[in-house]
């Protein structure tokens, strides 16, 4: 990308076009990290696809928090004489119809987004805050710390995720969990966390390696900056980038994940429900005529997905000063 | 060597045209007003603007210049090459009379193929890391020339012998990260000649390689290039190795060419102050202007003469002669009046207002 | 050159450095299969104000040396002296301090700059890492300083390295480096990836520095012609010994090391009718690999000259022995280590070649005439006449 030229002579004037690379900006030390989330913020707004990213987001946010703006009915209360009921368009008894067991689709969906989003947020934050910091350190060290990473890595990758789903599950046969907002979660969220976080493990310690012998890090070490430093401010930044490709799709990956546990009966605790198994129960119903059971909740967790894609693309863009 | 290789393409290559005779002074490529614009999201940006060249068989042209001059892009274009961001908006590359341009691409790039080849700066990065290098050779044998495992195999052993890789026949079987870059640029080059090409593009060959090897693969190059009668075009920024091996140069400056001249003219007189600030800002071995003497006194030595500021990006190209905001020469009619190349002496061009003045006061 | 100044002339000082990678073979247990030496017994002295060039291929370990003296690696033997004093056997706080005087200016100006940091915040990250080494002025305006000191506008400090050219980011990156104010820069091949009309700028802006702030650079470079222009004293390493040492007129014009003469007729010279008369002494090959170095003369696998005197008519012909896959050398240069030796004028000049005597000759004999190259710096200015 050609970049506004100023003059190679010292002292020279900045160019026009290089002035609005920094508009306005008093030469302040201080100024580079307002200037660049301010920027970071005015490119967001500029692009017509992350505006209805954020729309679906806000919207899907909303459902979770407050399901009952959007139904008035229980999902619970479901009447077995009303089962199968097709669509019925807005503002009928169910607009969305009702499934096999006669509850509404729409109470459950709206119902459904807090455990499935809750779900998935906290297992992919907390799976990339593991591996980020295992991979960093693996990358960064190398020797045995790097065996030893490498090596738990490999374990929990060979382990099948059911089987150590059935032995958790087992563990914590006898013990009980409330009904909270996070109780309902628990036994999912450990699970998958506990099997999530290789990949991000993996991928950041293959950027590190890559990031940590570049000179600008040699660089730094020749000032005699501590690792630490180094670590967080030289190599994480630039090594973190492919990591976060990851994570909305992790995010769909966790959710349709959580629906499997749910048969072992360490998913989202029943009577809470959740897109995932809303997904499972209604594909197999798509080749009967009741195709709209497996839609409704799909449709929710792509369009979830696509918005956190095009969103955690146009972020990357936005914090990335080589693209200003 | 010779008459192996050139056994070997009787036998093995069926290509009609390279048995085309290549007597010196044949014109085997020739550019003409080319142009090629890059889409960025400022606009379109044109990189190459009216450039024109001939390669003859047997000759070296050498295009001169610095980063962003469009001396890389150009070739690209000949190639067929060009990134999706860029098209070809005017000119025409003719290759033995017919127009490689107005081909379909993947015409033009098969004809590429087999009559211009090409060797990049990078030769790690343009071998494959999970082939042997032999079956690198080979891939394009086989394909092209529809050769048997058997012939491909030994023709790429040959062609490793002509680059003078030692120990070819072994060493065919091993993969890129084995060789040293001097090896995989030979490689590089064995591969470019597989075709048995008329016209080779080397884009920088030796940037990357330690002055020993540098003049190694040059010296090779330059061999090669005398026994097969090729036409070379060599790209460089390196106005040493084009003393070395060029016959005809064309110095390139923001996307246009600004002197086009034989090699021992340009060294002697430049015609264009471009390529006298390039001459001048290459710091020499033999000579030290520095009056610094074998006492050791501390005596500071002298500056080297320097170009002040610096190329222009392909976007941001000054108006008039690109050249003027930089050159010391400079009055009001160049940041006004773009000069066209123009001829200035026999056989010599320079895109200057006042060449005349810069060959004349040179005489004087 | 010890008795020429006073003992505290001297800033940095290498004696028999060595520094060796493990070769280690092995997925689960790794274990150590072999040795790459890549720096063997250097010493070398910097003074005060002076430039000291180094030279050599890839591969000869002129970049792990920079990176062992400027405390990325440790040696594996040998000591660093800097202003007399033995970082090895100081405490972590005084090393961590003496590093400050030893700084590097780096090769590469796209890959030397942090891209996600403003230049501002590039230029005072020295003075984070060490908060006592601001200014009074405060570290705002010791930054601007620093931009200005190397020619670039202080208004650009919120700006990101990829906003500007190579010679800019350079000119970055040596402000990094001055920040802490060093005494030696080492410099490794700072103008190489810079377009040949911006390196004048740089090499320039390098040499007003020096005369500025009296410092002592170590100038890497494979550009013997660079090396030539700013150095007072050059030395040339192959496979991680220095062959010879001096004074840069000596080196060049009177070089004492085949290697060394192979390395100076290899640079091509900007004019047609010089490269058609000069015959160059192409080296074979690649240098070997330092893992296995060749014994006896590390440079007799590729020595023109050794082949020269065993295919002569001296007695050293007659004593020649085939070498391993190569070509007939002198029995000396496959058996015995060459030391350096002084020779020449100065004593400050020395090369580590049994033959010395002879490659001296052939150096004298080769020595361009400065009047027959014709210098286009010379062409008169059509404005002047």
């Amino acid at each position: 990308m050609p970049e506004p030229t100023p003059s190679g002579t010292p002292g020279a004037a900045p160019g026009g076009a290089a002035a609005t690379a920094v508009p306005g900006a008093a030469p302040a030390t201080g100024a580079g990290s307002r200037s660049l989330a301010a920027d970071a913020w005015r490119r967001l707004r500029r692009r017509p696809d992350v505006v209805t990213a954020t729309v679906v987001v806000v919207f899907f946010t909303v459902m979770a928090a407050f399901p009952g703006l959007f139904t008035d009915t229980d999902p619970k209360r479901c009447i077995i004489g009303d089962s199968k009921i097709h669509p019925q368009g807005l503002g009928a008894t169910h607009p969305f119809g009702t499934d096999v067991h006669g509850c509404d689709v729409l109470a459950q969906l709206a119902h459904g987004a807090r455990p499935s989003l809750l779900l998935a947020f906290v297992v992919v934050g907390a799976s990339l805050v593991i591996g980020v910091v295992l991979g960093l350190l693996a990358g960064y060290y190398l020797g045995w710390v790097d065996t030893v990473v490498s090596r738990t890595v490999e374990v929990f990758l060979v382990i099948p995720l059911l089987l150590a789903a059935l032995l958790l599950l087992s563990l914590f046969h006898n013990v009980s969990v409330g009904s909270g907002t996070f109780d309902v979660i628990l036994l999912p969220a450990l699970v998958l966390t506990l099997f999530g976080w290789m990949g991000y493990a993996r991928y950041v310690r293959a950027s590190v390696l890559e990031a940590k012998n570049l000179d600008y890090v040699t660089a730094a070490r020749a000032l005699g900056a501590s690792d630490v430093r180094i670590m967080l401010r030289h190599v994480l930044p630039n090594a973190i980038g492919p990591v976060t490709a990851l994570v909305p799709t992790a995010i769909a990956g966790v959710i349709s994940a959580e629906a499997v546990l749910a048969f072992l009966g360490i998913g989202v605790r029943p009577p809470a429900i959740s897109w995932g198994i809303m997904i499972t129960r209604g594909s197999e119903w798509v080749t009967g005529g009741y195709a709209y059971l497996l839609v409704f909740p799909l449709a929710c967790l792509v369009l979830t997905v696509l918005a956190l894609v095009v969103l955690g693309d146009a972020l990357r863009d936005a914090l990335d000063p080589r693209l200003r | 060597m010779e008459i192996e290789i050139q056994a070997g393409t009787e036998a093995g290559v069926p290509a009609p045209e390279t048995a085309q005779e290549r007597t010196v002074g044949t014109t085997l490529l020739e550019v003409s007003d080319l142009a090629v614009e890059f889409r960025t999201d400022d606009g379109t940006v044109r990189a190459v603007d009216g450039l024109s060249y001939r390669v003859e068989a047997g000759r070296t042209l050498a295009l001169v210049g610095e980063s962003g001059c469009g001396k890389s892009v150009s070739s690209l274009a000949v190639m067929g090459l060009l990134p999706a961001t860029a098209h070809v908006v005017a000119g025409q590359v003719r290759y033995r009379g017919d127009d490689l341009l107005a081909m379909p691409r993947t015409r033009h790039r098969a004809h590429c193929g087999r009559h211009v080849a090409m060797v990049f700066q990078d030769a790690l990065a343009a071998l494959n890391p999970v082939h042997t290098v032999g079956y690198q050779l080979t891939e394009s044998l086989r394909a092209r020339a529809g050769m048997s495992r058997r012939e491909s195999r030994r023709r790429a052993v040959e062609l490793l012998d002509l680059v003078k890789v030692p120990n070819a026949a072994q060493r065919i079987d091993e993969y890129p990260h084995q060789f040293s870059g001097g090896m995989r640029q030979r490689v590089m080059i064995a591969s470019a000649l597989a075709m048995d090409p008329d016209v080779l593009i080397a884009d920088e060959p030796t940037t990357a390689l330690d002055v020993t090897v540098q003049a190694q693969v040059m010296r090779l190059l330059a061999e090669i290039q005398a026994e097969r009668q090729m036409g070379l075009v060599l790209i460089t920024h390196d106005l040493g190795v084009v003393a070395g091996v060029a016959d005809d140069v064309t110095v390139m400056y923001a996307g246009r060419a600004v002197e086009r001249s034989a090699v021992r003219d340009l060294y002697a007189a430049p015609a264009h102050p471009y390529t006298r600030s390039l001459l001048r800002s290459v710091p020499r071995l033999g000579t030290r202007d520095d009056g610094h003497d074998d006492a050791h006194d501390g005596a500071r030595r002298g500056r080297l003469p320097v170009v002040p500021g610096r190329p222009p990006s392909p976007g941001h190209v000054p108006s008039g002669c690109p050249f003027h905001p930089r050159c010391d020469m400079a009055r009001d009619v160049c940041a006004t009046d773009r000069p066209p190349l123009a001829e200035v002496a026999a056989g010599r061009s320079s895109a200057c207002h006042f060449a005349d003045e810069l060959l004349g006061g040179d005489r004087g | 050159m010890a008795e020429e100044g006073p003992k505290d002339d001297v800033v940095l000082e290498v004696r028999d450095l060595a520094k060796s990678y493990p070769v280690r073979s092995g997925v689960v247990l790794k274990r150590t299969v072999g040795q790459v030496q890549a720096v063997d017994g250097v010493s070398l002295t910097l003074r005060r104000g002076r430039t000291l060039g180094l030279v050599g291929e890839s591969g000869s370990g002129k970049s792990t040396l920079a990176r062992v003296l400027v405390g990325i690696e440790k040696p594996t033997r040998g000591t660093v002296l800097v202003d007399g004093e033995d970082v090895s056997t100081m405490s972590r706080a005084a090393r961590r301090e003496l590093r400050r005087s030893v700084q590097m200016v780096f090769q590469d100006p796209y890959t030397s700059l942090n891209p996600r940091m403003s230049v501002g915040d590039i230029v005072a990250e020295p003075f984070r890492i060490h908060p006592d080494a601001v200014p009074a002025g405060g570290r705002r305006q010791a930054v601007a300083e620093l931009l200005e000191l190397v020619g670039l506008d202080p208004d650009h400090v919120n700006r990101y390295p990829h906003q500007f050219s190579g010679g800019q980011r350079q000119r970055i990156g040596i402000a990094r480096a001055l920040a802490v104010k060093p005494r030696v820069l080492v410099c490794d091949e700072p103008v190489s990836a810079l377009d040949v009309s911006v390196q004048g700028q740089v090499i320039n802006l390098l040499a007003d520095l020096q005369d500025e702030l009296g410092l002592s650079y170590l100038f890497i470079a494979h550009d013997l012609a660079v090396v030539r222009h700013i150095a007072d004293e050059v030395a040339v390493m192959y496979l991680g010994r220095v062959v010879e040492q001096g004074v840069d007129r000596d080196v060049y014009d009177a070089s004492g090391h085949p290697y060394t003469r192979a390395l100076l007729s290899a640079v091509p010279v900007p004019d047609p009718a010089a490269q058609a008369d000069d015959e160059v002494l192409l080296l074979d090959g690649d240098p070997p690999s330092p893992a296995d170095p060749p014994s006896g003369c590390r440079f007799h696998t590729r020595c023109w000259l050794a082949r020269q005197l065993a295919s002569g008519t001296g007695p050293e012909a007659a004593d020649a022995v085939e070498t391993d896959g190569g070509p007939r050398v002198p029995r000396r240069c496959a058996t015995d280590d060459p030391v350096l030796v002084p020779l020449g004028r100065h004593d400050a000049h020395a090369a580590a070649c049994h033959f010395v005597g002879a490659a001296t000759a052939v150096s004298a004999a080769r020595r361009p005439d400065p009047a027959t190259v014709p210098d286009p710096a010379t062409v008169p200015d059509p404005r002047g006449s």
